[in-house]
Parts: structure tokens; C-alpha cells; sequence
């Protein structure tokens, strides 16, 4: 699902279908890490709780804008829609 | 191997370059054997005529302008000096001269590797919907208009927006009849008629150069995304992408077309649908074509064997984020070698040895 976007440790993602390049932040590269590895979209919260402290909250809020700002930018839409 | 010369032409190295450079690179990085370059340029002025290490000889052309014939005793001419075994046509403009002479260049033991003529009127500008309807190759809706009479009716047959274009440059975006207007005479002062009216697709635009083997298959094909653009909306720099969507575009095109030779493709990707659109076929390596070579698909050496009538095995689609990023510098010259241009339309670099 994710075999066209390259993303470093360093947060710099490289989609292959496209040619865009984006930074991410810290948070940002871990989530996405975490749905390159397969794991889903509902465990997110969890698994950023246990590696940031953040409010549950907050952490909720950020991944759901997260999660939108991906498809927004057709980074995981496309690859759903894709083939 | 036997030693072979290899003739190109483009050698302009502007902020808006011609691709005999980069193919000159490719080829001496391709090449294996030993391969001499002969340069054919149409300015003494021309930078590619003093790079080190691009041409063994240089010659000055007449335009295209001037015709298939003169064009055929200049070769002549510059094939007595020093064999040619294989021409490759780097511009637009000269493609159709060149196909005119082509079989008497084949009879002097000089070889191309062109796209023939029905394929190269199907690619004009003015009779590019002809794609759509004869080959079923998609492109946008497309009209070609010669007077203003036929403007005050477009709101019919497209929704506005719509692209306004030259038959060989420029390209407007109107968001009227009038504006369209305003274009359309601009563009007919510059470029003359027939003025294309193009419906506009919203997305994503790639461009891909390819070579075809003229029996329908694709020898090979760099696909990229401009990275950073001239004013003039020309690549200065761009990343290999994979799109299995576009390669299949690719392939099926070229199979309808049954391109023979290098071309620039420019494919949109439309933001609403998804769908893919062929915007323009140039019937020639672009300038950015030496990223090629960084893909590892060297497509100028490619097309040099395929002159010589050597077997080719198709190309599998390059890795994707190679990127290029294009410079320029300033080339230092000597009087002595701009004098022998200017004067006498010729420079060898063997007489220096």
C-alpha cells in the first residue's frame, strides 16, 4: 500500500509515484513509519502515547490532522485509489 | 568493434538549451567503442562548439529554412571531410528536412533514426486531437482556429477556462471568449496561423523522454517531474518518478503511434480523475535527456545503435529519485577556434594534433 513513498529517519519522505518530497517533523515521521511497518491507523494513539508524552487528547486531535493533511496531499488517498 | 562517427545537431547551450550536449555526454558515456562526435551547429556562437570533451569537429549548418536540398549538400560536404555512420537531428524545426533527405543519406552510408512522416504530422499542434480520434490516444479536446470568427462560439464546445497555444510555442490560459481573443492575436503575430484552443486540465504534469523501435514497442522511457522551472517554464531541474499508470500510458501510446526514435513526452495527470492526458509530443530528445544516463537508461546511445541496426532489448522502467539539477557556466573560448567558425563554417580539432 505504502511501497512508493521512501522516508529516511531524518523525516525526509520521497513519494515515487509523484516526485514530491516533504519534511516531516518528529511525531510526524513516527506516525507515518508506524503505517509503512502496516500497523493501523486506530492503533496510532496508543502507540504515540507510549513513545511521546503528550495528553491523549491532544495526541488525537494531532493525529487526526495528521492522518487528513496525508490524504489531503494524496500521500495515502492515492495509494488506496492508486492500482 | 569498428570505430564510428556520430553526428548532432543542437548544440545551443542557452538558459533554454537545445539537447545536443546532453546527447553528446550520453553517447561518450555510452559508447563502446571508439566513437567520434562531429558537431553540427547553426551559430558560431553556439557554447556546445568549445566544450572540451563534446565535439571532435564542428560545423555550421544552413537553417532549415533554406531547405531539404541545401541541407543535403552541406551534409554531403561535411561527410567527405569525415564520415558520418549516424546523424541524430536534435530540433523540432529540422525534423521534416531531414526525413526529406533520409533515404539520400541512407545511400551515402549515413544512418537516422527519425520518426516518419505521417507520425510527425500526427503530432502537430493543429492536428493533435487527431490522436484521440484516429488512435484513441486520450488529449485534451483541442480545436485549431485560423481567424477570430469561430472565438465568439468556443463557450459552446468548451468550459472555460481553456489553454490558448502556438503551433510551435507559447501557451495562455484564458478564462474568456475575449481573452482567448486577446491570445489568439498575439500568438498569430508571432507564431502564425492556426492558433490551438485546448481544453485545460487541472494536475499534475510529468514529462517523459522515450524512445520507439517504429514497430510499436517502447525501447525506453525516463519519466520525471519538474523540480524547479526557467521563466520560459522549461525543466531546471526534475526527479525520476515510477507510475505504473504513466509507463502503461507510455507503452500503449507508443504502440498506436508506432514511434520510431526519441521523443519528449508531456503527460498531465488530471487533479479531479486521475486520468492521464498526453499534452504535446516532441520529436526529438529534450534537454534534460542526460538524466537518462543518471537513470541508467542511456536512451542517445540506445538510438545510435538502433541507427546501426543493432538489436536493443527493452529497457525495464528506471529506479525512481534520481534528480538533476542544471547549471550553467561560463565557457572560455579561443578567438582562433571562433574565427575558423565565422570564416570558415568549420572546426576540426584533429588539424590541432
Amino acid at each position: 500500500m505504502f511501497e512508493n513513498l521512501a522516508l529516511s529517519e531524518n523525516g525526509f519522505l520521497f513519494d515515487s509515484r509523484t516526485g514530491s518530497t516533504y519534511s516531516l517533523n518528529q511525531t510526524g515521521t513516527f506516525l507515518l513509519r508506524k503505517l509503512i511497518d502496516g500497523e493501523l491507523p486506530e492503533r496510532l494513539l496508543k502507540l504515540l502515547g507510549s513513545d511521546f508524552e503528550v495528553a491523549e487528547e491532544v495526541a488525537e486531535r494531532d493525529i487526526e490532522q495528521f492522518l487528513f493533511r496525508l490524504k489531503d496531499l494524496k500521500i495515502t488517498n492515492e495509494q488506496e485509489n492508486g492500482e | 568493434m569498428k570505430p564510428i562517427t556520430v553526428a548532432v545537431t543542437g548544440l545551443n547551450a542557452s538558459d533554454n538549451p537545445a539537447p545536443g550536449v546532453p546527447v553528446i555526454r550520453a553517447i561518450r558515456q555510452g559508447a563502446d567503442r571508439e566513437c567520434r562526435i562531429v558537431g553540427l551547429a547553426y551559430d558560431a556562437l553556439d557554447p556546445g562548439n568549445y566544450m572540451d570533451g563534446i565535439a571532435d569537429d564542428v560545423f555550421l549548418m544552413p537553417y532549415p529554412s533554406e531547405g531539404a536540398s541545401v541541407l543535403y549538400e552541406r551534409i554531403a560536404y561535411v561527410h567527405a571531410k569525415t564520415p558520418i555512420d549516424v546523424l541524430i537531428p536534435c530540433l523540432d524545426a529540422e525534423l521534416p528536412a531531414y526525413l526529406k533527405i533520409s533515404d539520400k543519406l541512407r545511400a551515402l552510408g549515413i544512418a537516422t533514426f527519425i520518426p516518419g512522416e505521417d507520425q510527425l504530422n500526427l503530432r502537430s499542434k493543429a492536428r493533435f486531437y487527431d490522436l484521440k480520434e484516429k488512435l484513441h490516444i486520450s488529449v485534451p479536446k483541442s480545436i485549431a482556429i485560423a481567424d477570430t470568427s469561430s472565438i465568439h462560439k468556443l463557450d459552446e464546445q468548451f468550459d472555460f477556462p481553456v489553454m490558448v497555444k502556438g503551433q510551435f510555442y507559447d501557451a495562455y490560459i484564458a478564462y474568456s471568449p475575449m481573452e482567448v481573443e486577446g491570445h489568439f492575436q498575439r500568438i498569430r503575430a508571432k507564431w502564425g496561423a492556426p492558433v490551438i484552443v485546448q481544453e485545460y486540465i487541472p494536475g499534475e504534469e510529468y514529462d517523459v523522454v522515450a524512445v520507439g523501435d517504429g514497430k510499436g514497442g517502447l525501447v525506453g522511457a525516463v519519466p520525471m517531474r519538474k523540480m524547479q522551472l526557467t521563466d520560459k517554464g522549461k525543466a531546471w531541474g526534475g526527479i525520476t518518478i515510477r507510475d505504473q499508470k504513466l509507463h502503461d500510458f507510455i507503452v500503449d501510446a507508443m504502440s498506436k503511434l508506432k514511434w520510431r526514435g526519441p521523443c519528449e513526452l508531456e503527460v498531465i495527470k488530471s487533479s479531479d480523475s486521475e486520468d492521464l492526458y498526453m499534452l504535446e509530443i516532441n520529436p526529438r530528445f529534450p534537454a534534460w535527456v542526460y538524466l537518462s544516463v543518471g537513470a541508467g537508461r542511456n536512451l542517445p546511445w540506445a538510438t545510435v545503435r538502433l541507427a546501426l541496426g543493432e538489436k536493443i532489448e527493452t529497457m525495464p522502467p528506471p529506479e525512481p529519485g534520481v534528480m538533476f539539477l542544471r547549471h550553467s557556466f561560463d565557457q572560455i573560448c579561443k578567438l582562433a577556434d571562433y574565427e575558423a567558425l565565422a570564416i570558415g563554417g568549420e572546426h576540426r580539432r584533429d588539424k590541432e594534433m
